[in-house]
């Protein structure tokens, strides 16, 4: 009877071993081999401690990675990840193709969900094949990423300096780590100084009416005088002072050396067209160049002559309130007289002053 | 390495001149001077150094001489009054007479102010000018002109340095408050009470009807001072490029490039001295008319055109319809 049990026993035992063998040999059975993560690399817009910074990682998966498996990120220590970082803020790239991102996976979308502090979950499509052995994989995060909208959420380095690992993993069949050097400060503090200047230059220091007449205006140049309107000289100013700059005149009206009381009168600060006959002595310019200097209102209007300054006064000519390049003033002098001006050399100096405002 | 740097960056400055002397009328004095502006702070009783940079930017040598003058605010602008006198910082400065330089040639040209025991503390202005002495006048109906070219010097005397002032005005530079178009200039006049110059900086925020901030504009582009016991007006421009002569569409361009609509609230905030502060604030409101009106047209244009094509199609439609039924 016990030869009996243990002879049943024996061939059950057989029959079980046999069924095994045939259905192994029958069922077509794949093994899974985890592989380690190459060219792993992160590039951070800061390596600054306790610094918002953006990621973006890229690696090469030679296993590949099937339909709903997860990759993890995995931030270091006291690293933080913007509590509403979402799909929104971050790309995924297979093989340089941008993938469709949302809070949670479907067919042809990949799920993107803030896990926790440190923890960046990337949930595969559910459809097709998500990415096939030896395809890179890049994860943006943070205002680098692009795609569906423009990021706006980072991540918070770690509070401490030195060498920090970010694990890559999840349900994916691979993982790796990179690691990446945290400092305290990763910029570099470059000053320069440009030194105001300002540039001062007159055409000719010596202008001439020559004889002056009580039947026709009398125009300066730089030879013997002009019976029409030209220019008798040009100044030139330019300054990077951020105020700008002024140039005021000063000087007395055309007076005579033989009789210091006669003079020619200054037409003072309103414009007033030549006047043959009168007593007049004016100037009026014209500016080019530069960008905004204003022209004082006695010399401001063309062909219409003005001198309010005196030789213990002076006042503005021209004046700009912001850097310029060469801003060019052409000024026009005149003289007029009455028949009775009493004969006599008259002659004048007049001292043009340029400088930065305050 | 840093002198390097500006002596370069000067004779950049200074390079549109030398054009102008290569290319148009030959100048008989043509002189760069670095710094134009030069702040210094000293205490009573010591001598204090400084230089300045010239440049010759004539084709042949020229002597300039020296000299000094005080200056105060001219009115409310930023505008320096040269007042003659014997006595303030003018005085305490001790420069050579002279210099000479080659055409193109550069010096640096060291001064010293030695500031009296007696100093009031606080701002002390001058200028040193440099200028070739204008030629007597020998003819008859001769004029003789001559330039200068000064350095403004801002000294400022340790010791009880009092501090006052504030906004005394903040308006639109038209008084009005009713804009058709960008740009609007604001001024605002600042007083200095204090005895020393004051720098103020800040911003004039300008939000919308909503609070959202539309722009901020720098109060003190210029980086202007006040200085003591003036008054000075400073203006903020919002917008800019205005055409000058503008058509009607033109106008309806820049609106349009420019756009602002509605009330606005522009709020001027100051900062001044060691850690005074100033703010003031105005409304505007802002129509631009002209392009309302090209926007409405345009709209009244598309909703004409859109329901005559409406009414056209419905009309096929119809028709299309009729023509089955009567098959």
């Amino acid at each position: 009877m016990k030869k009996n049990k243990l002879f049943t026993f024996t061939g059950r035992a057989a029959s079980l071993i046999l069924t095994l063998a045939l259905l192994t040999s029958a069922v077509p059975v794949s093994f899974v081999h985890a592989a380690a993560l190459t060219t792993l690399s992160d590039t951070m817009s800061s390596l600054k401690i306790s610094t918002v910074s953006n990621h973006d990682i890229l690696f090469t998966t030679p296993t590949g990675i099937t339909t709903g498996q997860t990759i993890t990120v995995t931030f270091p220590g006291s690293s933080s990840i913007a509590a509403a970082l979402d799909f929104t803020d971050v790309d995924v790239l297979i093989n340089g193709v941008q993938q469709t991102l949302a809070a949670s996976n479907g067919a042809s979308t990949w799920g993107v969900v803030r896990t926790s502090a440190t923890v960046l979950t990337i949930t595969a499509q559910s459809g097709g094949t998500p990415a096939a052995a030896g395809n890179t994989v890049r994860i943006k995060i943070g205002t680098n990423a692009t795609n569906q909208s423009t990021g706006v959420r980072q991540v918070t380095n770690d509070t401490t300096i030195g060498q920090k690992s970010i694990a890559i993993g999840g349900s994916m069949a691979d993982s790796g780590s990179l690691s990446i050097n945290l400092i305290t400060d990763d910029t570099v503090a470059v000053s320069a100084t440009v030194a105001q200047a300002i540039t001062f230059s007159i055409s000719a220091n010596t202008i001439a009416f020559g004889t002056l007449d009580s039947a026709a205006a009398r125009f300066a140049n730089s030879s013997t005088g002009s019976a029409s309107d030209v220019v008798a000289h040009t100044l030139a100013v330019s300054t990077n002072a951020p105020s700008g700059y002024t140039v005021t005149i000063k000087g007395d009206t055309l007076r005579s050396a033989q009789n210091t009381n006669n003079i020619i009168t200054p037409i003072g600060a309103t414009p007033a067209t030549s006047s043959v006959g009168t007593k007049q002595f004016g100037i009026y310019a014209t500016k080019t160049g530069g960008v905004n200097a204003t022209i004082a209102t006695p010399y401001v209007t063309a062909s219409s002559f003005g001198l309010d300054c005196s030789s213990t006064t002076a006042t503005t000519f021209s004046s700009g309130t912001s850097p310029t390049a060469t801003e060019t003033y052409s000024l026009h002098y005149l003289a007029n007289i009455t028949a009775t001006t009493e004969a006599g050399t008259y002659a004048t100096a007049l001292t043009y002053v340029a400088t930065a405002n305050f | 390495m840093r002198t390097a740097t500006s002596t370069s960056i000067v004779r950049k400055i200074a390079s549109s001149v030398a054009m102008f002397l290569v290319f148009g009328v030959a100048n008989v004095q043509a002189l760069t001077i670095s710094p134009a502006r030069l702040e210094m702070y000293g205490d009573p009783g010591k001598t204090i150094s400084g230089e300045f940079l010239l440049i010759n930017e004539q084709e042949n040598n020229q002597t300039f001489y020296t000299s000094a003058e005080n200056f105060e605010a001219q009115g409310e602008t930023s505008t320096p009054n040269f007042v003659s006198g014997t006595d303030g910082l003018a005085s305490w400065i001790e420069v050579r007479k002279e210099v000479t330089l080659h055409k193109g040639e550069q010096v640096k040209v060291p001064f010293t102010v030695t500031i009296p025991k007696d100093a009031d503390a606080g701002g002390h202005f001058a200028a040193i000018f440099l200028s070739t002495v204008p030629p007597a006048s020998k003819g008859a109906g001769e004029v003789a002109v001559g330039a200068k070219v000064g350095m403004l010097v801002l000294l400022k005397v340790s010791g009880e340095v009092k501090e006052g002032g504030g906004i005394v005005d903040f308006t639109t530079k038209t008084k009005k408050s009713f804009f058709t178009s960008l740009p609007i200039t604001f001024a605002y006049r600042f007083s200095n009470n204090g005895n020393d110059r004051v720098n103020p900086t800040g911003d004039a925020v300008i939000t919308n009807m909503l609070g959202l901030e539309k722009v901020k504009l720098p109060a003190n582009q210029g980086l202007g001072n006040v200085l003591p016991k003036s008054t000075r007006r400073f203006e903020i421009v919002w917008g800019n490029d205005a055409p000058q002569y503008p058509s009607f569409f033109d106008t309806v361009q820049y609106q349009a490039s420019h756009f602002a609509l509605g009330y606005y609230h522009v709020s001027l905030n100051l900062s001044y001295g060691v850690s005074s502060k100033a703010s003031e604030s105005l409304s505007v409101f802002v129509f631009p008319w002209q392009l309302m009106i090209v926007t409405l047209l345009g709209a009244l244009a598309i909703y004409f055109i859109v329901s005559r094509l409406l009414k056209r199609y419905n009309r096929w439609i119809i028709s299309q319809a009729t023509h089955q039924a009567k098959e």
